[in-house]
Parts: structure tokens; sequence; C-alpha cells
């Protein structure tokens, strides 16, 4: 391999699709000049310019998606954890004392500061020194902490799915752009080789004329109707709601610490958009990208069993079909059908029909997409030049509309209209009022 | 008197049996009737009723009598519907005795029951005189010699073609009827037995059914489906004389008895009996055509009745299909305005009750979605309400504007604390700027959470009007709530931005970026500048851009890149010569996401900055920025720097976009320095410039080592089938090991663009007679040969493996190693025997164990064989490690007896002990009384990972091993690791040749500690199974088992 690879993959040449295909996602990662523009620690944050060099993280919500990005963080040069952020007291104290213990064995206690533990996200938020924060809480929080973050002037990186509803995605957008931050939203598939080599194929014409495209992620959200069990001591369940309506507790909402799986908030309406938000934010994340609908979406929603399709159905204003589900099957997440043949592609995995469409180079005068191989690196890069991560805010707003549409269609079973411009449903007072979700006092998304 | 005496004697002993049966019962079960069954009657009964329950069996006597007797009875007793007197003996059933009782209910009685005409006589008596029968069950399978018995019951057991744990589907014939209240109209489904009734005297013509089998659902395969006209009633009602007669078959199973729904079912029925639910009894086949269509408006109604009522006492974790139907008929319901007011006064109705608040917050989130300003009136009191303030917002927050908000704004005044805070914020969501002057004049509050919530709510509804009121208040709000005042301002100037009044935003940026405003603030307000000004904002933005502050640099350069127009670019482009060190990366990386080739001459210049940072953005910003004319300088980058740089400049390289940029290039290559040279046929290759090939050729040939390297690379890229002959004489010639070795992978990767592998193999073939006397070249042919899959390339390597010259056969041997089937094997095999090369021997060795473990799912013999003949090949301890970390990757019990032998190696031992427990842990099977799916975790070499039982240790519980094959075992070793304290309280071990036959246990004791271990005589066995034998209220687990072997 030539040394000086560059972001446009030139190693996609030298690889039959086989051996490509052997590579997987990890394929051969560029590595990629990070200058040291500006000074790291000085990048918005209020306050002195502490002495250190590196960029410091606080980090919200220290449940089961939190826990693989402290490893990634941990084993950076270029970042410090100083503070850690959750709802439940026993997992928060483990994190203090996990990074404490790394960073102490790592530097010794001499030159170490020490990571704080806070129980109110907004206490993290008020402390000047940290640079940026990493929010992984249930998605029924990601507005409310991003919007604060923005307000404090710190860095944002939130894991998706980006928001609860349209509306607050566009409040992100908003607080993001009016404080110039850099936000990086988690939807990492943008940041793997088999995704971005999919949609440059897309992108470029080389299945002809997208005509139909096939998401496979899981459905919509349901009703919770569980018992109340007793609040478990060490959680403040009130926080753990916040804004969503009360209910009392249940373990298959907030499992224990030692509950090892994905916790089920995902599964109910009042926390989360269900698989629809929680996959789609990933698979519809990439059909967007493919489409290059970045910044728009559809045009028309159709429920299951109306406007002739079994499947839910997005309609795109230049023609373009879309499923939730379907296709041909196999280990697809996202299937395009163009007119003169198919990109079928999921995690460590890419085919094309015919399959001399994977050797065709993407050459310098074709379209190229954001490239990177690594989303952490990405947000760290961005962070000093200032640039927008390859799944900014605005990526994310695009893309969590689509599932939210979706979800309303699968809650309301009727087509809708939408006006991708406007962020309005076409005449549908009722479908508009899903747009938002009141938050219980004195929660407000401002 | 002495049958009235006997009568109560009956009674007596039926009770006293009664007794009797619910000893046996099990108070799990009855704990599940009295959850389940109804907490108060349908209709509250004109007086007190009394009924009787004869549960007499002369033929098949059900198990789940004394439940349901206990059912039956409870339920009365409970709703007070009435009280039952159970009994067995036919003497109760005397006239005498009959008076006493409202209705008889013959539950799952059997066979002839009593022969005394009188008695019967008396039955029938009793029941038409209107008096009331019930029939559970077994209730049609009884008195088939009585035909009067038969038409007043209205059927006879025809046998269960659906047996008791078969799951059928009903449908509901008259989801209108009283006694089908409970089902909703929704057919369901259930495990029980279902009967078929005999053609006589069944008939819907007598019968009014309530539901059936619904026979599209269910399984119509069954053996001894008789009834050929798909009519299998369920349950029914009718009239005799002017008695009244409810059966139903369900109520086989004991659970049916525990089925919330079926008891409400049998409540029902049995209150119909009574004669305290009125219901018709017009027999089916008499009804109107039109009778179900004529009352499916009612019927819903009824629903809507009876499941409102749930939903007002609803507590999560409640039965929620209430919740359920009325969200769906909220759905269903859009566009009809009739339905949807129907619906939305019971929504009121709820909300204003002294429903639970689970109930209320149901309702709410209905009117979100559906509420008009028919539920104002509702809401303006619950809003105040501390415990449904938030329900109320939720239902108010999203209508339409006018008088919701006038409510709100009402509300605002009789509220305080958080409700008001609440309300505050909801009027802040809403965004009605007619709200702004209520709103401001809280701005000033006292209490802090009002204060707040009032600016934040000022933001929101931003605009003009909102810029004025938080100019008016400014001087009165706290000090600590400046910064909320701020973004508020921001929040209400990014909106009248959006409004299209661009001057008076930038006014308000303006005033927010100045020197006394917070630093978070600042920066706000040069994004806001940036945005509302345009141009006009560049230079304020480049002094800040040049300023001390690296956060509003970083800001400001953010700022930048949304300026649009070339002008912008030309000023921003024109301020970089001038910027300091610091500043000019942050404007090349503007200039970069602006993307605009106005500033080309600018980032040019920028490459021959001192700074290195510099000189990087800069050639970042040209790969963006850069064409043709931008060649030069960054390909002189490129090859003159290292590092970051050198990368950088690469990049661009690649990436210069333009239809001349190759060509371009090629006219660069040809005036370039050999170092340019390399640089640009690297960036042709890159850039997949198959136009260049003749370029890439010449460069192939140049006098520079590098350049040639580097061309070779390129022609990697681009080259295709056509180009291979080309591509091997180069190779053969080139002198140079870096090259060659370029050339030949260049020649590998021609073949992959269109090559047909036959053509591929005689070019080569010929290249390799042409090389005769030059062994340097054939070993460059080899290399290529290796990768064209063809027999006549199979064969020349063949025959190069035996090549007198070292090289050759290295090369053969490797391209033989790496052969995609397992044809050379013998080759590689015979190699490892006969060479002399310790190197070549262990290429070749590789190569066939590989091939050995891709044949892993073949013959096992041959398997074993293979391995054999490593083994007999194998000249070094080294070499036998190789063989058995492969043998470790099988998963073949076969290899075992390989492994053993070489246990007794002293320098093989830790090796083939290692091999051994790998191929155990795969080889084996596991299975246990727990937890089976688990099993593996304990045999898979990962202590993290256990199985468990998931339950106390209890005696009898086991995990058992199959080995796969005969083995001598005389140890195993259980370890429950991080499980402290899930060692076996105790245990024996049993072993077996055939998985069934135990015998005595070999070993017997217990665990003390995480490790267990248990040695014993040597035994032969392919079967080892450890019998738990303790008891403990911790679970049994191992984390890891290991067995030992002989």
């Amino acid at each position: 391999m030539a040394k000086g690879m560059t972001p446009q993959d030139v190693a996609r040449g030298t690889l039959n699709r086989r051996q490509f295909l052997k590579r997987g996602a990890a394929g051969t990662a560029a590595a990629l000049a990070l200058p040291n523009i500006i000074p790291a620690t000085a990048l918005g944050a209020e306050g002195a310019t502490p002495a250190s060099d590196r960029i410091s993280i606080g980090l919200i919500g220290m449940g089961k998606m939190m826990g693989g990005h402290v490893g990634t963080l941990l084993g950076r040069s270029d970042c410090q954890i100083v503070a850690v952020c959750d709802v439940e007291a026993g997992r928060l104290e483990t994190y203090k004392q996990r990074v404490n213990e790394f960073y102490a064995q790592k530097e010794g206690a001499g030159s170490f500061k020490g990571c704080e533990a806070y129980g109110d996200y907004r206490e993290l938020l008020a402390r000047a020194d940290i640079d940026a924060v990493l929010i992984a809480t249930p998605e029924h929080w990601h507005a409310l902490q991003v919007v604060d973050a923005a307000k404090a002037g710190k860095d944002i990186y939130c894991e998706k799915p980006l928001s609860h509803t349209i509306h607050e995605a566009r409040a992100m957008v908003n607080a993001v752009r009016r404080y110039g931050r850099v936000f990086q939203t988690g939807s990492q598939q943008r940041s793997s080789r088999e995704f971005r080599v999919a949609c440059e194929l897309v992108r470029n014409g080389r299945i002809g004329t997208v005509q139909t495209i096939h998401v496979n992620v899981g459905g919509p959200p349901t009703d919770c109707y569980l018992p109340a069990e007793p609040t478990p001591e060490g959680l403040n369940w009130d926080m753990w709601l916040g804004p969503a309506p009360y209910r009392p507790y249940h373990s298959d909402i907030a499992p224990p610490v030692t509950f090892g799986g994905w916790p089920n908030w995902r599964e109910y309406r009042d926390y989360s958009g269900g698989m629809m938000c929680d996959w789609g934010a990933h698979h519809f994340d990439i059909a967007q990208w493919g489409l290059g609908m970045d910044g728009s979406g559809p045009v028309e929603i159709y429920a299951p069993g109306t406007g002739g399709y079994d499947l839910l159905t997005y309609k795109y204003a230049n023609g373009v079909v879309m499923h939730h589900g379907g296709g041909s099957g196999g280990r697809a997440g996202v299937e395009f059908i163009g007119s003169e043949g198919r990109v079928m592609v999921n995690r460590g995995y890419i085919e094309t029909d015919p399959g001399t469409i994977l050797d065709t180079p993407i050459l310098p005068d074709d379209i190229h997409l954001y490239h990177s191989d690594n989303h952490h690196d990405d947000w760290f890069k961005c962070m000093r030049t200032r640039n927008k991560p390859i799944c900014d805010v605005e990526v994310g707003c695009s893309s969590i509309t689509v599932c939210h549409l979706g979800n309303t269609a699968y809650r309301l079973k009727r087509p809708l209209k939408w006006d991708p411009a406007a962020e309005q449903y076409v005449d549908d007072e009722e479908a508009n009022r899903t747009l938002s979700r009141p938050m219980r006092s004195p929660w407000t998304l401002a | 008197m002495n049958r009235g005496f006997s009568t109560i004697a009956s009674i007596a002993i039926a009770l006293g049996a009664w007794c009797g049966i619910a000893q046996a019962q099990l108070p799990e079960e009855i704990a599940k009737v009295e959850l389940a069954m109804p907490g108060t009657a349908r209709v509250t009964p004109a007086k007190p009723r009394k009924l009787l329950v004869f549960t007499l069996c002369k033929g098949f006597v059900h198990s789940s009598i004394p439940i349901g007797t206990k059912a039956i009875m409870r339920m009365g007793e409970k709703t007070c519907a009435y009280t039952a007197v159970h009994s067995e003996d036919p003497a109760v059933f005397a006239p005498e005795s009959l008076a006493q009782f409202d209705a008889v209910c013959m539950l799952n009685t059997t066979g002839e029951l009593f022969e005394d005409p009188a008695l019967k006589q008396s039955l029938l008596d009793f029941v038409k005189s209107g008096k009331g029968l019930i029939g559970i069950h077994a209730a049609t399978d009884c008195f088939y010699q009585w035909a009067d018995y038969g038409a007043m019951m209205g059927g006879y057991f025809d046998g269960h073609p659906w047996g008791a744990r078969d799951t059928v589907t009903t449908k509901i014939d008259d989801p209108m009827h009283p006694v089908n209240r409970v089902f909703r109209g929704q057919g369901f489904s259930i495990t029980d037995e279902i009967y078929q009734f005999k053609e006589e005297p069944y008939t819907r013509a007598a019968l009014r059914v309530l539901f059936s089998l619904d026979t599209e659902k269910t399984d119509m395969t069954k053996q001894g489906i008789k009834r050929t006209d798909g009519d299998f009633a369920v349950a029914w009602v009718s009239s005799y004389g002017q008695g009244r007669v409810f059966y139903c078959s369900l109520g086989h199973n004991e659970m049916t008895y525990w089925n919330p729904k079926i008891l409400q079912h049998y409540l029902d029925g049995i209150q119909f009996a009574l004669g305290d639910l009125t219901a018709d009894t017009t027999p089916s086949a008499k009804l109107p055509p039109e009778y179900l269509q004529n009352n499916a408006e009612a019927l819903e109604q009824q629903i809507l009745d009876d499941v409102f009522v749930e939903i007002a006492a609803y507590e999560p974790g409640k039965d929620a299909s209430g919740l359920a139907l009325v969200t769906d008929t909220v759905v269903k319901s859009f566009g009809d305005q009739n339905k949807r007011r129907a619906l939305e006064s019971r929504l009121g109705a709820l909300l204003k009750s002294e429903a639970t608040n689970a109930g209320k917050q149901f309702a709410a989130k209905q009117l979100f979605l559906m509420g008009s300003r028919d539920s104002l009136p509702v809401l303006e009191q619950l809003i105040l309400d501390p415990e449904n303030s938030d329900n109320a917002r939720y239902a108010l927050e999203r209508m339409q504007p006018g008088r919701p908000d006038i409510l709100l704004r009402a509300a605002l005044e009789k509220s305080e604390g958080a409700i008001k805070v609440g309300i505050i914020n909801t009027i802040g969501e809403r965004r009605n700027p007619t709200s702004v002057p209520d709103i401001s004049r809280l701005a000033a509050s006292e209490d802090p959470a009002i204060a707040l919530a009032a600016l934040r709510a000022l933001g929101k509804i931003g605009g003009q009007g909102a810029i004025d009121a938080l100019t008016q208040v400014k001087n009165y709000i706290s000090p600590d709530h400046i910064r909320a005042w701020n973004e508020a301002m921001l929040a209400s100037a990014d909106q009248v931005l959006a409004d299209g009044n661009a001057e008076a935003a930038a006014q308000v940026y303006a005033q927010m970026s100045g020197v006394d405003v917070d630093p978070v603030t600042q920066l706000a307000a040069l994004q806001g500048l940036a945005q509302a000004q345009g141009e006009a904002a560049i230079p304020t933005l480049l002094s800040a851009l040049q300023g001390d502050d690296a956060r509003l640099r970083a800001s400001a350069a953010q700022a930048l890149q949304v300026i649009p127009g070339p002008g912008a670019t030309q000023a921003i482009a024109d301020a970089l010569a001038g910027a300091s060190a610091t500043a000019q990366p942050l404007i090349l990386q503007t200039l970069k996401a602006r993307g605009d080739a106005t500033a080309l001459a600018a980032a040019t210049t920028a490459l021959k900055s001192e700074d290195a940072a510099v000189r990087i953005a800069a050639a970042e910003a040209l790969g963006v920025l850069g064409n043709a004319s931008t060649i030069e300088p960054i390909a002189v980058q490129a090859a003159t720097t290292s590092g970051d740089e050198q990368l950088a400049a690469r990049n661009s390289l690649t990436l210069l976009r333009g239809a001349d940029v190759n060509g371009a290039m090629v006219t660069a290559f040809a005036a370039g320095d050999e170092s340019v040279r390399a640089e640009l046929v690297q960036a042709l290759g890159n850039r997949y410039a198959k136009e260049c090939i003749p370029t890439l050729f010449d460069a192939a040939r140049d006098a520079n080592e590098g350049v040639r390297t580097r061309a070779f690379e390129a022609l990697g890229m681009v080259a295709a089938a056509d180009q291979l002959q080309a591509l091997v004489d180069l190779a053969v010639k080139e002198a140079a090991d870096a090259p060659r070795a370029e050339a030949e992978r260049a020649a590998v990767a021609s073949m992959s663009r269109g090559g047909d592998p036959a053509a591929c193999a005689a070019v080569l073939l010929n290249a390799m007679a042409a090389a005769k006397d030059d062994v340097r070249a054939q070993a460059t042919v080899v290399h290529v040969l290796g990768k064209v899959v063809d027999p006549a390339s199979l064969a020349a390597l063949r025959d190069a493996a035996g090549s007198r010259n070292a090289e050759v056969q290295a090369a053969a041997v490797h391209a033989l190693a790496d052969w995609p089937t397992n044809e050379p094997a013998q080759d590689l095999i015979a190699v490892v025997g006969s060479s002399t090369d310790t190197a070549v021997a262990e290429t070749a060795l590789r190569g066939y164990l590989r091939m050995a473990e891709a044949a892993k799912d073949g013959a096992p013999e041959q398997l074993a064989s293979m391995y054999e003949a490593a083994f007999a090949a194998a000249k070094t301890a080294d070499a036998k490690r190789l063989i058995l970390a492969s043998i470790g990757n099988q998963q073949n019990g076969i290899l075992i007896s390989l492994v053993t032998r070489c246990l007794s190696e002293p320098e093989l031992q830790a090796d083939a002990s290692a091999t051994m427990a790998k191929l155990q842990r795969a080889a084996f099977k596991a299975k246990a009384s727990n937890n089976d799916r688990d099993a593996h975790n304990a045999l898979d070499g990962d202590v993290n990972t256990r199985w468990s039982t998931n339950a106390s240790q209890q005696n009898g519980q086991w995990y058992q091993l199959d080995f796969g094959w005969e083995a001598t075992v005389g140890k195993v070793t259980l370890d429950s690791a991080s499980s402290v304290g899930d060692y076996p309280r105790g245990y024996e071990v049993y072993a077996s040749m055939d998985g069934q036959n135990w015998g005595e246990p070999v070993a017997k004791g217990a665990g003390t500690a995480a490790l267990t271990e248990i040695s014993f005589q040597p035994v032969k066995a392919r079967f080892l199974k450890i019998v738990q034998t303790g008891s403990d209220g911790l679970w049994w687990s191992i984390h890891e088992l290991t067995v030992d072997l002989q």
C-alpha cells in the first residue's frame, strides 16, 4: 500500500471485492493530520485557560452506551475525562473511581487533577474548565442537555437517536449554531468504510437512478403499562424521568447497574422513539446519506396498509420510494435499488449487484462524501479546526426527522404529507401536534 | 320434615366434602382465582340469590372440579351476586330442597347422575317454573339417557377434537349480548378442551349462541371433527319454559378458572340464570339479518362505557387493554367529528372525575392529539391541581392558538411555584406573541424559578416584541439572571433574523458582542453578526480572529464560514497574509470549508509559510480549492517534506478536481525532478488515471529507482490484464528489489481487472520459458503465477517446487502454500519432509496445515491421516508445535489420540496440553438440567462466562458432558470462580458409555470452595454427569469445567 493514502481511500482500487469484504469495516485508516491549530482547552468554555493542552471532557449518562465511550476516551492522549454525571449514585461512583484510577496509574497523582462526579448535569455544565461533553442519556433527555451544553459553550458529542421529537432536533440545531459549537451525532456508521463506499457508489450513479430503498430496522415504540416497583436506593428516579410524564419506577425501564443488556426504556414512547429511532438513526441515516438528503427529507409517508403499500413507506420529491423493511433479505441493513443495480450494506458487509459495481473506483471529479474513519477522531479534529463533523447536528436532525415521521405514521395509521423545508406536516393539525412533546414542570427546552 | 332434614344433612355432607376438596388445592391456585375474579357483580341482585353447585360424576372426573367449585362459590360471595351451596348428593334435587335455590349449576357432571324420575322431573319443573340452570363444560356430557335434560341444556357432547393443551380462537357471535359483555366483541384465544356437539338436540333454532370457534383461526385438521357445518358453539343461553339456561363448554382446565375474562363471563351467565341480568334469548336463527349491523354503534358505546370505567381505576401494571382500545379508537376516529366529540366528552368526564392519576394522565395524552376547545373548561380546573397540572398542560400545549392562550394566561394569575413555572413553560412553547406582556411581567419575579422561566419563555416567543419587552425589564431583573437574559435576547434576535429583519437582529447581536458581555454570549453574538450582516461583519470577525482570545478566534473562524459570496472569500483571503501565525491555519480551514476557488492564490502563497501548521493547512485547503495550476507547488511540497505535511500534500494531489488535472500532471511529470516525478506518478495511481497508463509505463522505465517503484505501485492501481505482458516484461528485467516487488504486485493486480486465468497463465508460462537461464526472473514469474488459479499454473508451480534453485523453489513453495484449494497438499508435505531449508519447510508446513484446517468438515479419518502425515514429515519440535496449534483450531475429538502422543514428549508437553484443552472444549457437548442454553459457557475457556442453575441448589440438578468419543477419564474440576459460593454443596459423578445407563457414582463428595477438584479411579466412558446433591439458597454455577482425559 502506497504511503499517503488519501481520504478517497485508494485502497479500493488495489483490492478486489473479495479481499475488500475480508477487510470489512476495519479497512485502512488513513492517518489524519490533526494540526494543533488553537490551544485545545480554549475552545469556547468560560474562564481561564488551563495549563493542560488536552480537551477536557465531561460525560453525562453513565449507562451501557457510555461504557464504550469511556474506554475510547481513556485511551486517547488528546483529552481528559474530568467529570462524570449520572442519576444513579452507584454507577456514578464506579465510573469516577475507574477514571481516577486509570489516570492516576497513567500519569501519577501529581499531575492528575481528578474526575468529579455529579448527579445533576447542570452542575457539570457550570464548570468553566470543561471544553466538551459527551452525552449518552436516554433520548428524552438529549435535547435539554444538548441545548444547555451549547449555552454553556461546550462542544458536544451526543449519542443517537438525536432527539425525542422533530422540534427538539431543530432546537438543538439552533442552539448549536447560535453558540458556534462543534457537534457530533453518534450515528457512527457514517465513519465506517462500508457505508461510505455504499453511499458514494449510489451518489455517483453506479446503480443508475435510485428508485427504491429498503431500510431494515425494528419498529415503533409502545406505550408503557408496566406496574410500579420500589425505586432502588441510590437512583434519583425523578431526575431519570426529567421531562417525561411521571410514572413509578420499573426495572424494565431503568434496570439496575448489574443488568448487562440494553435497557428497555428504548421500547417506550415516553422516553424513546423505539427501534425506529434507535436503529433508524443508523440505517435511515445511511439512506439519507446515499440519497444526498441531508438538510431535507421525504415528502410523503404512508402507514402500512395505506397508499397501496404493505410496509411503512416514504416518498421523496424526486420519486424515490423508501420502505421500512422488505428488500431481498439477507444481511442488508440498507438496500439501495437503482435502474442499473443494487447496493446492500450493513455493519461489516457490503455487496453489490452486479458485483463489479463494488470495484469501480471513485475518481477525483466524482462526488466525494465526507471521509471519516473514526467518529471520535473526527469530533476531536473538528473541535480543533472548527469545521463541521461528519454527523453535524443538522445531519442528525434530518435523519432523526425521517425516523420520527415514520413513527407518527405508525401511530396515526394514515398517510401523511410533509414539507421538509418548513418542517411541518401539510394541512394536518393533528400530525403537527406530534412535532413536540410537553415537558413535566420545571423542564423546558430553551 | 324428614325430607327436609335429609336435605340439610346432605348439604352438610356436601360442605364437608367441599372442605376435603379445598385442602387438595394448591394455595397459589386459589390465590390466582381470587386475583382473577371480578370485584363486583354486573347487576345488584333483586334479592338474595342462592345457587346450587352440583359436581357429581358417574363418568370421567375432571381434576379441575375442586378449583372450579371454589371459583364459582367464592365469586358469589365476593361480588354478593349469590350464595352458593355445593353438593354431590342427588337428593338435593328433591322439590322441597330445590325450592330454596334460584338456580342450579351443573359443574363438570359426567354420566347418568341419578335415575330417580321424581328427581329428574323436579329439576325440569324447577327450571320451567322460572328458575335458572347453568352448565359448565361437562354439563353436556351427562344424562345421555334423559333426552329432556339434553333438550333443556341445549346439546350433548360429541367428542373434543381440540384437547386440553390445544389453543383455539373464538369468535363472538353476538357481541351485543349482555352475557358476552366482557369480551367487547373481540374473539379470543384460549387453551382449553373444546367440545363438539351432537347433531341433536343442539340447534341455533333453539339456542342463542354467544360465541363459537373461529374456524379460520383454529386448527381444523384435528382428528375427530364430525360436524360439516362449521358450527362449533362454545356458549349459549336459552329459555326453558319460564326459566333461563346458560351453558359454557369451557372449564376443563384448572387455569380456565383463573382466567379473568371467563370468570366474568361465568358470573354474567349465572346472574342471567338467576334472573338478575336481563338478556334476550331469542334463538340465533330467528334474529333479523340486520341485527348485528343495527347494534354496532350501541356496541361501540357500550364497550367504551366499560373501558372508561376501567381507565378511571387504572394503575400502572393493571390490564391495559382498555387503554389500548381507546388509543386505537382515537386514531381511527380521525376525520369523524361526531365520534371525536363523543370521545372528547368521555375523556373530559374522566379528567373531572375521581379517576386515578394514571388514568387522568392517559386521558391527557389522548387530548394532546385530539383535544379541542371543548376540553378547555375541564383543563382550566385541572391545570391548577398540583397532581394534574402537568397532565392539563400536556393536553393544552399543542392546541391551536387562541382560547388556550387566554386560559393559560389567566391561570398564571392563580398559580404559583412549580405549577406557575409549568404554565410559563407552556406559554413559551406555544410561542404566541400576544403572551409577551403577561410573561415579561414575571421576568423580575422574586421567585428565581419563575423569573428564569419567564426569560426563557420570552426567548422562545422571540421576535421584536420579545426584544422590546426584554429591553424594558433589563434593569429590574436579578443580576444572577443576566446570562438568561442574554440568551433570551439572542434567541429573540435569531427569530427576528429568520423573519427577515436582519438590521434589527444585527443591532441586538452588536449589543451582545460588547466587552461587558460574558464570553459565551459574545461568541454567540459573533455568529449572529455573521448571519445578519454578511460581508459587513467581516472586519469585526477578522479582528476577533486576530485577537488574543483563543475562544473568540475559534468562534470567529466558524462564523466566517457561513458568510456567503466570493466577495467574502476575497476579503478573508486578503487578510490571510497579514494574519498572525496562530490565526492563519484557522483562516485556511475557513477558506477550505467555504470551498471557493477565489482563495486559491492566497492558499498557494501560504504553502511557502515559515510555519509548518500554516503549510499543512494550506495544503489541505488546496486539495479543495486547487486545480491544474496548483499541481507543481503541491507536488514539490509532497516531495520535500515529511510526516503530516507530506501526507496533506499527497492527499491534496489525489483530491484535485478538474478534467485537465491528470493531463497537467503528465506534463509536470516530464518537467519535474526525480522526487517530484515520484509524487506525481503516485498521485496518478491514486487518481485511477487510466488514461495515463503510457506515462506510468514510461515512469516504470525511469532511471530513478524510487520513481520506478512508485510507477509500479500506480500501475497496480490502474493496469488491466491487457498490460500483464508488459508488466511481466518489465518485472523480469527490473534489477532493483523494491521496484521488482511492486512490479510483481502490479502484475497480480492487473489480472484482477478482466484477466482470464488460462490466458494469464499462458502469458506467464511463456515468460517462464523465456527466463529459463535467469533464476531471478523465474522467481519473479513464479510469484505472479501463484496468483493464477489455473491447472496449467499449478503444474508449473509443482515443477518449480522441485527446482534446484533455492530462490525459485522458495517462490514456488510460497505460491503453493497460498494456493486456494487443497490440491498442492501432498506437494507441500513432500517439501516439509525433504527440504533442507527450514524457512521453506516451515512455509510448506503452514500452507499444508491451512489446508488441513480448511478440510475440517470432511471425513474425520481423512483429517486424522492428514495430521498423521504432518507429524511424520515434521523434523523439528517447532514444526510439531505448529501442528499442535493447528489441531487446536479443529473441533474434532478424533485428533485427541495424536495430541496424547505428544504429551509424553517433554519439549511438546506444554503445547500439547493447551491444544488438548482447546480440543476438548470444542469437541465436548454439554447439557444440563437447568439453563441448558448456557451449558457450553462452562467449556468455552472463558472464566468470565458461566453456566448456572439460575435457581437455588437442589438435589438432582445435573450437568452432563458428551466427549464425542470413548475416553478414559479420572478427574474433573469445577471452577465457580467469581460466583463466590456457587460451588456444589454435594455432588455425585457418574460415567456412561451410552448416556443412558449410568450405574453407581464413580465419585461423590461436597464442594467447599470455588475450585472443586474431583479425582476418581479412571474409567472408560463417553458420557460424564455431575449431579448436585446438596441444597442451598445460592445457585450452582460452573464458570469453567476441565476434564483430565487419559
